[in-house]
């Protein structure tokens, strides 16, 4: 304790004329169980009232958070600055549009990649309000749950230096979702639907194996194992043709 | 109530077999088998070829033994045309990842170098969630592109010298003989092999370690258990040492800078009947 | 001139009610867009954990559930504060809104049979689930149930609902315009004609026309600054309507407290803690609960557990902190194993957030604002009092579903009931409407917006909006909290009136049109003021206790004078608002005992028939528009003696 932490942030609004990007630092006394969000925050009562960042559950789990700490793609409001050395320094996250400061437009990536994959249950059966539920095993629910738990933060892709080079590449949270709805038996996709959907080089094929999307997804999804499943799906698959 | 699911008609989700997405699917899934397999299938040969070349370390006999062997049934002749044949499939395909501009290879490492503080989960102890440093396996990535354009380059000149020994042999000469590759080794060439080395041993150690992850990764494999990335570090980090010291060793005796050390070993063996 | 987009429905807001009821418009081929502050699945409804509540009574401590007994729960849960007849239809289709998400994708957690050990109070039990239910949707315990029937995916629930929702959403083509603020209705003679919107991008001020306006903005919690709630939710919804100065806003004094919010971050952590054997101490480390409710303890309900908390500290027993008073919560008898387990969620928001060990060390907790039983005052089908073509649903709304207490799990299943039940009078009253793309009178609003904008850029040497937006804050968490005194409340009535003055005055600094949050904030401020002297005020009148609206010096219920609902208006915005009050509904079971809560109870003057002939009448003079079924048509009446 006692320790005065000082920021490095990076600043630009692209909005405002002649203004160009660059770093300014602000100092702050750091108080018990201080984290970044409440650092930010009071930074913009007190310092830089025109600060832009995002937050809105700060509570780790609506996925608006993630900024570049110390270089590390995160989530803001579930780091501490106790973890961190004395000099933070935050970036936004590189790939997504910059919206001024730290904010970035993950929203827009995300709609456009829950439609490439078409992320919704593929059924050709209408919803019969007056009866039963379909059955499904326990454990499939949790299968599917274990996938469904990103927040789309957007942090695997703004660690993975592929999808920063080529564009159209799902990256992990594309992968991941399509292992989602891969695992459910209610999509009725069939084998050559998946096969045309992710059998390529924007697909599962675009990964090169960087891992830097395991390494930092705060909520620790098994994303390496989602894609390995998914190549050895898809070999299976051809191979049975 | 019930909501339509009625949007996307029959026509989009029937395909049929040869339909464009199809095809381009496939042909993904192929250049990514290609080049997976040609690469472990190197790095297996690099394994194979190591044993041979190594043998010189129980002395030049063995050395000209395995070679004439080889040669003889004009294994060495197929496996040549086989290796080249491999080896520029392999760089073909799998350079396909490396990205053309400049810009977009700069962006890469950069960003190897920005990102930091992976937690790594695999290979740490909950003391902290945050540990700062590089994201290794990107680097190593860069570092695996690297080497494989030294490899394409001091490999072609190496397999070009080779080949020319193989084909005096088949046209009569004397092949490939622990006399003439200790000359060579000795009058210089040393510096291009420890550089081919190197690169061969970090470029395939990487790779297979790549490869591992990219598709068995979760899987439970008999005796290994859940294969994992901390398992697949560790394997790919004891065959990179190993390999690097057998072949530094096989280096140095070829160049005439240590006697075999397991010549007496052999001749004891043998019992000095050769 | 400004950019006018038309469409047929404009819902604004992207939870799970808004999105739902979008979808309900969208499949029958009407043009939806959707407004909202942050993408879709950033919305709040993705932080509900426990789960939603419906009768499906698969699960063996669910066995015999029916709509009926969760009608019960809901109405004795609301101090009968609510509209029964909303309930029925509420409680009716809550299993049909569960089986339908999990026809489009909802992972839910589903019953596996066999015996299995669970904590109950605390102890190991062992019960032994239904062979034949194996593969249904299973359920968990809520508090206030007299069943399970909380339906659950592991402990993100409100995340995989809404996600699946979204996916619906993009599957229907909806456009999504996302970083867009609704500042202000379009209406005209009692018509909603769309509304006045800001982008948070470039700042751009547009008009959206539409046939049917639809409010689905969540909670207001965030007024209270100290909320378990999103940041987002400062109340820009339910001001919309108050703006209008014609719709009501309903019970906004009916401010739910959850016991264990973490300090200093305000996040929620679970009832379970409590539930499993967790203990509250106090500065001295002393287990105070036992002293006040020797019964119950720990797990007396939530709004008793809050108070008694709220009262130690009062006596000095607080713990300070550099982020104010709190107690302290203690696991750490429960074992890691446990802990790192079955309230592995509650571990990793003590590491991550507070950088707690709760194997080790106390969690710091106070009773936090939790959520918002008021808002925006709509008859049956979602319509608001006296606009027509204006809709609110969700949160945002007073659909009067619970009183003056939700119980958990009842309000995500809200939203997707009444998405599904509103939605579809939405999408029925936009198919006959026909769209009035008045141009003057969207230039007309817009200009009013841009003026303002203009004048918080050039007031000078005003107010700070964040030193405001505190002192409202402060004043509330002060005065209007779980225990409320009259003499507080009239303080904070008064000082809240004078900051409703200041907030014209209110000065931004930084003069950039496009995503500057000082300006997004200064341009809430009014809103915030304003709704939370309506918070202020609706208590200081209420001269009873209900629910989880605590008087100290009036501690009955009193069903005599007060078996009534708020509503407030606001119609000149210079001069103090208007309260008046209207019969909760049709009452069917005569309110009586909750059950737990303790209190006293005055009983109702006249008698229920009395009561309930009065309702139509008051009703609509107060300006409810006529819903589309005749009132009553669901209810069976008096189904519920059939359970007692
Ligand atoms: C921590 C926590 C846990 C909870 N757990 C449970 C639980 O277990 N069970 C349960 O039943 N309930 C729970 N609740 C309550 C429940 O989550 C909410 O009541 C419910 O999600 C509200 O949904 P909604 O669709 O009405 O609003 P929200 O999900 O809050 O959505 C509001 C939307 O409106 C948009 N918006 C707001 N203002 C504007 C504007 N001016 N212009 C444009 N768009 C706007 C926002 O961007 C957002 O998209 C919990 C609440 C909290 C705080
Ligand atoms: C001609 C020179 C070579 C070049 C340019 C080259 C290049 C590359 C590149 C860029 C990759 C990464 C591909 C990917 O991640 O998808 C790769 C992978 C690999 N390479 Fe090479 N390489 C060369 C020679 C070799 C040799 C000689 C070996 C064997 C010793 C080898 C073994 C491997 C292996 C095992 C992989 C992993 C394949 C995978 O991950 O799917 N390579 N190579
Ligand atoms: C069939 C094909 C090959 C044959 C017959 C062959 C043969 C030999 C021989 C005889 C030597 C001893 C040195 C010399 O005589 O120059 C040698 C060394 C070496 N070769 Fe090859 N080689 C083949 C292919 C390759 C390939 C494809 C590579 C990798 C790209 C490679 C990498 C090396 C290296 C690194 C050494 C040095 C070994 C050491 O460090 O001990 N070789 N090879
Ligand atoms: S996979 Fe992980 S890192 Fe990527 S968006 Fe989802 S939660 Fe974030
Ligand atoms: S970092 Fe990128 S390359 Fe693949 S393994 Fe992760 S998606
Ligand atoms: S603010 Fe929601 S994850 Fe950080």
């Amino acid at each position: 304790m006692g320790r005065t932490l000082t920021f490095k942030i990076f600043r630009y609004n692209p909005n405002k004329d002649n203004d160009s990007p660059q770093v300014e630092s602000y100092q702050m006394e750091e108080t018990q169980r201080l984290n970044v969000f409440t650092a930010l925050n009071t930074l913009r009562e007190t310092q830089a009232s025109d600060l832009m960042f995002d937050f809105v559950c700060r509570a780790g789990i609506c996925g608006s958070c993630g900024m570049m700490i110390n270089g590390r793609p995160t989530l803001a409001c579930r780091t501490l600055t106790s973890d961190l050395p004395e000099t933070i320094e935050l970036y936004p996250l590189p790939f997504f549009k910059l919206l001024g400061d730290l904010s970035v437009d993950t929203g827009i990536w995300f709609r456009e990649m829950a439609e490439k994959v078409e992320s919704w249950i593929h059924t050709q059966e209408e919803f019969d309000p007056q009866a039963t539920e379909e059955r499904m095993d326990n454990d499939i629910a949790n299968k599917i749950y274990e996938a469904e738990r990103c927040i789309e933060c957007g942090c695997c892709l703004a660690g993975c230096a592929t999808v920063q080079v080529y564009p159209d590449f799902l990256g992990a949270a594309g992968l991941n979702r399509i292992g989602r709805l891969m695992n459910d038996p209610r999509d009725q996709r069939g084998d050559q639907e998946w096969f045309e959907l992710v059998s390529t080089e924007s697909g599962v094929f675009g990964c090169i194996g960087m891992m830097a999307c395991d390494d930092v997804c705060p909520k620790d999804l098994p994303l390496l194992e989602v894609f390995s499943y998914i190549r050895r799906k898809l070999s299976k698959i051809e191979l049975s043709k | 109530m019930p909501i339509n699911t009625e949007l996307y008609p029959e026509e989009e989700t029937h395909h049929n077999q040869a339909s464009d997405a199809y095809q381009k699917a496939k042909k993904a899934l192929r250049d990514e088998r290609i080049s997976g397999f040609t690469g472990v299938f190197l790095a297996l040969f690099m394994w194979g070829h190591m044993l041979f070349v190594s043998s010189i370390l129980t002395g030049e006999q063995t050395f000209n033994f395995i070679a004439d062997l080889f040669e003889h049934t004009w294994l060495a002749q197929i496996t040549i045309i086989l290796i080249t044949i491999v080896f520029f499939v392999h760089f073909v395909t799998a350079s396909r990842k490396i990205p053309r501009g400049l810009r977009d290879r700069k962006k890469i490492i950069k960003l190897g170098k920005s990102i930091k503080g992976s937690k790594n989960r695999w290979n740490q102890e909950i003391t902290s969630d945050i540990r700062l440093r590089n994201h290794s396996e990107t680097i190593l990535w860069i570092w695996q592109v690297r080497s494989g354009m030294a490899i394409l380059i001091l490999g072609s000149i190496h397999l070009f010298i080779v080949g020319t020994d193989i084909l005096q042999r088949s046209l009569g000469g004397a092949g490939i003989t622990a006399l003439e590759s200790t000359g060579r080794v000795g009058s210089g060439l040393w510096l291009l092999y420890v550089a081919l080395l190197i690169c061969v041993e970090f470029h395939a150690g990487v790779g297979l370690y790549r490869f591992a992850v990219k598709w068995w990764i979760g899987k439970q494999l008999p005796l290994v258990g859940k294969v994992t990335r901390r398992k697949t570090h560790l394997v790919e980090q004891f065959i990179l040492i190993f390999f690097i010291i057998i072949g530094i060793v096989t280096l140095a005796v070829l160049a005439g800078l240590i006697d075999p050390p397991l010549e007496s070993l052999m001749a004891d063996v043998l019992g000095n009947s050769i | 001139m400004s950019k006018i987009i038309t469409t047929d429905v404009l819902v604004i807001g992207a939870g799970l009610a808004g999105e739902r009821a979008a979808i309900a418009s969208a499949s029958k081929g009407l043009n939806v867009i959707i407004l909202s502050l942050v993408p879709p699945r950033r919305s709040h409804s993705s932080a509900a954990q426990g789960g939603m509540q419906a009768s499906l009574g698969n699960s063996a401590k669910g066995k015999g559930d029916n709509p009926t007994i969760h009608w019960l729960d809901t109405v004795k849960g609301s101090d009968w504060g609510a509209d029964q007849e909303v309930v029925r239809i509420f409680a009716d289709n809550a299993p049909i809104a569960m089986r339908e998400m999990a026809h489009y994708g909802v992972p839910w957690n589903r019953v596996e049979g066999g015996p299995r050990d669970v904590y109950i109070k605390g102890k190991k039990t062992t019960i032994v689930e239904d062979d034949e239910k194996e593969g249904l949707i299973t359920a968990r315990d809520f508090g206030g149930t007299a069943k399970w029937r909380t339906c659950y995916t592991a402990d993100g629930t409100g995340h995989t609902v809404l996600y699946t929702m979204d996916n619906l959403v993009v599957q229907h083509g909806i456009t999504v315009h996302d970083r867009m603020e609704a500042i202000r209705l379009i209406h005209h003679d009692g018509k909603c004609l769309g509304a006045v919107v800001r982008s948070l991008r470039d700042g751009e001020i547009m008009a959206y026309m539409s046939k049917s306006t639809v409010i689905a903005t969540g909670g207001y919690g965030r007024i209270y600054g100290e909320s378990t709630n999103a940041i987002i939710n400062e109340g820009s919804g339910s001001w919309l309507a108050l703006q209008t100065g014609v719709v009501p806003l309903a019970n906004m004094e009916a401010v739910q407290f959850h016991p264990t919010g973490i300090v200093p971050t305000d996040i929620l952590v679970t009832e379970g803690c409590r539930g499993d054997g967790g203990l509250l101490l106090d500065v001295d480390e002393y287990r105070f609960m036992p002293d006040y409710e020797p019964e119950k303890q720990e797990l007396a309900s939530r709004d008793v557990v809050s108070r008694r908390m709220k009262e130690h500290m009062l006596k000095g027993k607080g713990v300070q902190s550099p982020y104010g008073e709190h107690l302290w919560l203690d696991l750490r008898h429960l074992g890691e194993e446990h802990l790192k387990t079955k309230l592995r969620e509650v571990y990793d928001i003590c590491m991550h957030f507070i950088g707690v060990n709760p194997i080790k060390e106390f969690i710091p907790v106070r009773p936090t604002q939790h959520y918002s039983m008021g808002g925006i005052r709509v008859n049956k089908d979602g319509h608001a009092y006296n606009m027509e073509g204006l809709f609110a649903l969700g949160e945002v709304s007073c659909w009067d579903l619970h009183g003056f207490n939700r119980l958990g799990g009842n309000s995500l299943a809200e939203t997707v009931v009444a998405g599904m039940v509103v939605g579809e009078k939405i999408a029925k009253y936009a198919s006959k409407a026909s769209l009035v793309a008045d141009v003057g009178l969207a230039e007309e609003f817009t200009k009013t917006e841009k003026d303002k904008i203009a004048r918080l850029f050039n007031n000078r040497n005003g107010e700070n909006v964040y030193k405001l937006r505190n002192e409202i804050a402060s004043l509330l968490t002060t005065h209007v909290h779980i225990f409320r005194f009259g003499e507080g409340l009239e303080k904070a009535v008064d000082c809240l009136k004078n900051i409703v003055k200041r907030t014209e005055n209110v000065q931004v600094k930084t003069k950039v049109l496009g995503m500057n949050p000082e300006l997004s904030s200064a341009l809430r401020l009014e809103g915030m003021a304003k709704q939370a002297l309506l918070i202020a005020e609706g208590a200081l009148r209420r001269t009873e206790s209900r629910g989880a609206h605590s008087r100290e010096d009036y501690p009955d219920r009193d069903d005599a004078n007060w078996l009534s609902r708020t509503l407030a208006r606001w119609p000149d915005p210079k001069e103090d608002p208007i309260f008046t009050y209207e019969p909760v509904g049709v009452l069917d079971l005569p309110p009586g005992d909750r059950g737990y809560g303790g209190g006293q109870q005055i009983s109702i003057k006249e008698t229920i028939e009395e009561y309930n002939a009065n309702v139509d009448i008051v009703q609509k003079a107060e300006g409810r528009l006529d819903p589309s079924e005749p009132t009553g048509s669901r209810l069976p009446k008096e189904r519920w003696k059939e359970v007692q």
